[in-house]
């Protein structure tokens, strides 16, 4: 059944292909799912997450994801992310499916996490507040919906 | 004597219904709200910061009308419209205010079913730096305190 959650004062709605349990949301361990949209990709969800609304949607459908210039991480905004603007655009060498077991170690652990971004820049993730990260893509040809 | 304060990384001015003293922020505190959402609005010791404002001498402004439900922190704040989550008529908004003030004091998480279009809510109080419940706008809460 199609369904997105809505994580924090983020207001994308993202949907998700494994159904959530909601009872394992928080307090427990950071939750890794697959994102259909708007990002195609990998949703680490962090336990300390103070709020996530989960709707189900019998008769919807995913909205097409968006288009991303390479490998990305998105971080929570204030407007969620739309076309041209999908989050940091990731190092040529980073991997984001180790990414996100690295970022979810980092929420379980409530530690820092120090990514290498395009450009030689960096940006560095509190494990202790980061509520969610999404990382695209999942492979080659990006991830596959499923469900 | 009312005040007003800004929560967090939510950029809404609370126009509260009483005076509040930084003493008393070592605990959940639950206030009437006036504006911009009249209702409950129920604020954790965990919240990162906290402004607390005299007000100027004016009056009130009208309140946004909504279904009735539950505000969130947000980074744009609620506006005409969106005021948060709609709740089931059945949900009494005290009570709910009531349960958020106590898993803000254990800890806990809470799953609430919402109303309108239906969907699941999960709070989690351990993390959680304020809600604002409300009751509908027809003949909703009349200010006391």
């Amino acid at each position: 059944m199609p369904y997105y959650i809505q994580i924090e004062g983020d207001p994308t709605k993202w949907w998700i292909a494994e159904q959530l349990p909601t009872n394992e949301l928080t307090g427990g361990q950071p939750l890794t799912v697959t994102s259909l949209a708007p990002i195609e990709g990998i949703l680490v969800l962090s336990p300390r997450v103070a709020t996530v609304a989960v709707f189900n949607v019998p008769s919807g459908t995913p909205p097409p994801p968006l288009g991303i210039p390479g490998r990305i991480i998105y971080v929570p905004t204030a407007t969620g992310p739309s076309a041209g603007h999908v989050g940091y655009v990731l190092a040529g060498d980073v991997d984001p499916m180790s990414l996100s077991s690295q970022i979810a170690a980092a929420m379980n652990a409530g530690h820092s996490q120090t990514v290498a971004l395009g450009g030689g820049e960096t940006l560095v993730l509190n494990g202790a507040t980061l509520p969610f990260a999404v990382l695209a893509p999942t492979g080659v040809g990006g991830a596959t919906p499923h469900g | 004597m009312a005040c007003h304060i800004q929560i967090g990384d939510d950029p809404t001015i609370w126009w509260l219904a009483e005076q509040i003293q930084p003493s008393q922020l070592t605990q959940p505190l639950g206030v009437l709200s006036w504006y911009p959402i009249r209702g409950n609005l129920v604020l954790s010791p965990k919240a990162a910061h906290v402004a607390i404002f005299t007000p100027p001498p004016v009056l009130v402004p009208t309140p946004l009308s909504g279904p009735g439900g539950l505000y969130l922190p947000t980074a744009t704040g609620p506006s005409a419209g969106h005021t948060g989550y709609e709740l089931p008529g059945t949900v009494d908004p005290d009570v709910l205010a009531e349960q958020i003030q106590a898993l803000m004091r254990n800890g806990q998480s809470q799953t609430i079913t919402l109303g309108g279009a239906g969907g699941t809510l999960v709070l989690n109080g351990s993390t959680l730096s304020f809600a604002v419940t409300s009751p509908a706008a027809i003949g909703g809460a009349t200010p006391h305190g």
